[in-house]
């Protein structure tokens, strides 16, 4: 299931004072299985590039194509078909929870989409167990009085239950503690590699998208910036900080001892890579003033 | 000085199970003080905040809390305990009462019924400490998170506090929004000299605090100053709190063969430390 | 990006009218109100149509916000006017089958247009020229000496400032949920009307909920700065009287007064 998607433009409220341009040509094309990570200053079009992947926003202009399906031309059945294709999961997904039982809740979907009771009980408790939780133990239960954690897994498992092929988390991790940010980020790499899903993942966090994806998208006012692996996106450190954006602290680190003549490369993204990388020329140096 | 004493505090969950959320706690807070607290979600750490300025009242028998000689367990202490000690919550638009910002700062002020040009003086005072004088006559939901949240220190401010406590106040905020409030914090502790008291769990924030306080279960089981906290590696790791990136990378150097000193929290101390910027002809630093 | 919406229809100036005193601009709103109901001939429609006039000059607005105002009454006139034209008895003009058009008939409905119109132009000029805020302050200080008598003047005039404050949050709010909804296939918009009234449910628990939360919160946050009610509670702005607003205040009495007698 690839993503195509040539020369969107998005403008809010067009031809009112408040018009802006939210997104500006923008060209992007998702392979099959890839795992992304969507990342900008607030403002700087994220959301609103997500958004039209599901049909919620129409574009002002340019097209989107999902598996040869032109998104902006659908209608009705089709348009539901596409919904179902791309499961759309937004910031703080628990404050969308309503049912009664946790059941209920992540049937929603399927129901909504027309799917037999049947395959609906498989699918949520395929579902719950996909997102980590224990179906038995929790199904029954009501989603308000779970866990903040085990609450947006709940709702992370209403997306999944229509079966997705394609996973688009928006900020999945705020306002989470560090285990809890931890345990659901290696809770999505799980997801991908298991269900194979073409996974987009947006944060704020550049570390966080590091870890998580091999493929790093980085926006600013309505357009692409930067694609490119995380390492490659980490050498840019000087753009990064020009767009507000804030570097992460090793590349931070990294690039200020370069400048001081330091033979580091800013590509190291795992605190492992850096100190070897430090330590090599730190007792190299030492050995030579011995 | 804020005085927590043997103080303890339970409730039932739904399913009938006591919980103790704090257990004989005894903790003394010095005025000019940079305080953190950390701990796990459930440790504690929230409901300690809601005692020192009196939105918890300590039951007979579970210890007691005095602001400057003034305990809170008096009823008509209360509301002088309560302009002793702001409080700043996590959720910026569920502590903003009013629909124009010069009428937010003003609402603690209006409360203590201050005259008219008093509050005036202070709105303005406040909104300068925080770096938000001239959005007076703004409205809050067309602020970014961090500035609404300065908007809410600033509120707090108006009512010459002596002690400020923040549970969790970067929670909800993006990485600009959390350093815009980390450096007004900073700031207020340094220029002003107020006591600051944060309540997070984000460690990255704690490198930079005088005194780091960290809770499990009801109970204080680490304080002291940061460098020596983080020394704690054993306990933190057991409570799984995260350590400051530079203190995890410092630590990872050390086994590596460099040795790092234990006080180096900061990217600056490291590369300080790395690469100090000697004259090359004394030998001598260059400040 | 309903962050943009604005609650009521004031436009911000730096006209004379809009530098009334809201109080001010209450009572003597209430007052052209009454003479708007009372005045029923000639030199007096004429009066109030100037009096309309100078304030419209006065206060810089641009015209088509008050034409604006004046839309929904086409709907009301649609149906009132060849109720009156047809109904009432006089002189007959014209015969249209069993029913008459009458002069009194014509009169009566004009007489009507003009005062409906009239009536929506002046609270219109106080909505258009005064913030929700200022407003709100005036009601409550109006509302002040009423307390005796067991009305919640303060508490009320607080609900208007936290609904002020929250409306914008709540319809965010509302748009996101609806979007994240619409992402697990609800349709809002189509299908049988029991299944769109469960889908309605899926907004509006989402949203009691958080409103609940955010009550909770608010609540605590309050009490964190002292709110004790409006028991010895000071305002930061002091609203003035200045000769402009006596001035206002006479022209309104006189206005009213003049109605009864001309």
């Amino acid at each position: 299931m690839s993503l195509i998607i040539e020369n969107l433009s998005y403008t809010y409220m067009p031809g009112t004072p408040y018009a802006t341009q939210a997104l500006d040509q923008v060209n992007l094309t998702i392979k099959k299985k890839e795992i992304v990570g969507l990342i900008g200053p607030t403002g700087s079009g994220k959301s609103t590039l997500i958004q039209h992947l599901n049909g919620l926003l129409k574009p002002t202009s340019g097209q989107i194509q999902i598996d040869g399906l032109i998104l902006n031309e659908a209608k009705g059945e089709q348009m539901r078909q596409l919904r179902q294709k791309v499961g759309l999961v937004f910031q703080f997904p628990e404050e969308q929870l309503f049912e009664e039982t946790v059941f209920d809740d992540v049937a929603f979907g399927p129901r909504n989409m027309g799917t037999s009771e049947e395959k609906i009980a498989s699918r949520v408790r395929w579902a719950l167990e996909a997102v980590g939780l224990n179906y038995e133990e929790i199904y029954r239960r009501s989603p308000f009085n779970l866990s903040g954690g085990q609450m947006r897994r709940v709702a992370i498992a209403g997306v999944l239950a229509m079966r997705p092929q394609i996973l688009i988390l928006d900020e999945p991790t705020a306002g989470l503690d560090p285990q809890g940010r931890d345990s659901l980020l290696n809770q999505i790499r799980y997801l991908w590699r298991k269900l194979s899903l073409t996974v987009i993942v947006v944060s704020h966090h550049l570390d966080e998208l590091a870890r998580l994806a091999n493929r790093l998208i980085v926006m600013h006012q309505g357009k692409i910036i930067l694609d490119a692996p995380p390492a490659q996106v980490f050498e840019q450190a000087e753009i990064l900080r020009q767009i507000g954006l804030g570097v992460p602290l090793l590349t931070d680190l990294l690039s200020r001892l370069q400048e001081k003549g330091w033979p580091v490369s800013l590509a190291a993204v795992t605190e492992k890579e850096a100190a070897r990388q430090i330590a090599e020329y730190w007792l190299s140096k030492q050995a030579e003033s011995a | 000085m804020i005085e927590v004493i043997n103080l303890s505090h339970q409730y039932q969950t739904a399913s009938g199970e006591t919980i103790k959320a704090l257990d004989r706690v005894n903790l003394k807070i010095n005025e000019g003080e940079f305080i953190g607290i950390a701990g796990r979600n459930g440790s504690g750490k929230s409901t300690l905040a809601k005692y020192f300025n009196a939105l918890l009242i300590p039951r007979p028998g579970e210890g007691q809390v005095v602001v400057d000689g003034r305990d809170s367990r008096k009823s008509e202490l209360v509301w002088e305990i309560r302009q002793r000690v702001g409080m700043v919550f996590a959720n910026p638009d569920n502590q903003i009462v009013a629909p124009v910002i010069e009428e937010e700062v003003a609402f603690g002020p209006e409360n203590l019924g201050i005259p008219p040009a008093e509050i005036r003086h202070r709105v303005n005072q406040a909104l300068n400490q925080v770096g938000m004088a001239g959005y007076e006559k703004r409205a809050p939901h067309h602020l970014s998170g961090g500035q609404k949240q300065r908007i809410a220190i600033s509120g707090a401010l108006a009512m010459q506090p002596r002690y400020l406590v923040l549970d969790e106040p970067t929670s909800m905020l993006d990485p600009a929004g959390r350093q815009e409030v980390m450096r007004t914090l900073k700031q207020l502790n340094q220029e002003a000299g107020m006591t600051i008291i944060l309540i997070t769990h984000h460690m990255e924030e704690l490198v930079e605090v005088d005194r780091l306080i960290v809770m499990s279960q009801g109970q204080i089981v680490l304080d002291g100053p940061p460098a020596k906290v983080f020394q704690e590696t054993q306990v933190l790791r057991e409570l799984s709190l995260d350590v400051p990136q530079v203190v995890k990378l410092s630590s990872m150097l050390r086994q590596l063969g460099v040795n790092v000193p234990w006080d180096v929290l900061t990217v600056d101390d490291l590369v300080d430390f790395l690469q100090p910027d000697r004259n090359p002809k004394t030998g001598n630093r260059i400040s | 990006m309903l962050r943009d919406i604005t609650v009521g229809q004031y436009l911000p100036g730096d006209s004379i009218i809009h530098h009334l005193d809201p109080r001010i601009k209450i009572i003597v709103t209430a007052l052209l109100m009454i003479a708007i109901f009372l005045i029923d001939n000639w030199p007096g429609l004429v009066g109030l149509g100037m009096l309309l006039g100078t304030v419209y000059w006065l206060s810089h607005l641009p015209g088509i916000m008050l034409l604006k105002g004046l839309r929904p009454l086409a709907l009301i006139m649609l149906i009132a006017l060849p109720i009156q034209i047809l109904l009432i008895p006089g002189d007959v003009l014209y015969y249209l089958g069993p029913l008459t058009i009458t002069q009194q008939g014509i009169l009566q409905a004009g007489l009507l247009t003009y005062r409906l119109m009239a009536l929506v132009i002046v609270t219109s000029f106080l909505t258009l020229t005064t913030s929700p805020v200022a407003l709100t302050d005036g009601l409550e200080s109006l509302m002040k000496p009423l307390e005796r008598f067991r009305v919640p003047a303060h508490e009320l005039a607080m609900m208007m400032t936290i609904a002020l404050r929250f409306i914008p949050i709540f319809a965010e709010e509302a748009e996101k949920i609806v979007k994240a909804q619409k992402a697990r296939g609800a349709d809002f918009d189509s299908g049988r009307l029991l299944k769109r009234m469960r889908n309605l449910v899926a907004i509006l628990v989402p949203l009691l909920i958080s409103a609940f939360r955010r009550a909770d919160e608010l609540a605590l946050a309050m009490e964190a700065r002292c709110y004790q009610g409006g028991k010895n509670r000071t305002r930061l702005r002091q609203w003035r009287l200045g000769k402009s607003d006596y001035v206002t205040l006479v022209v309104g009495l006189i206005v009213l007064v003049c109605s009864f007698y001309v």
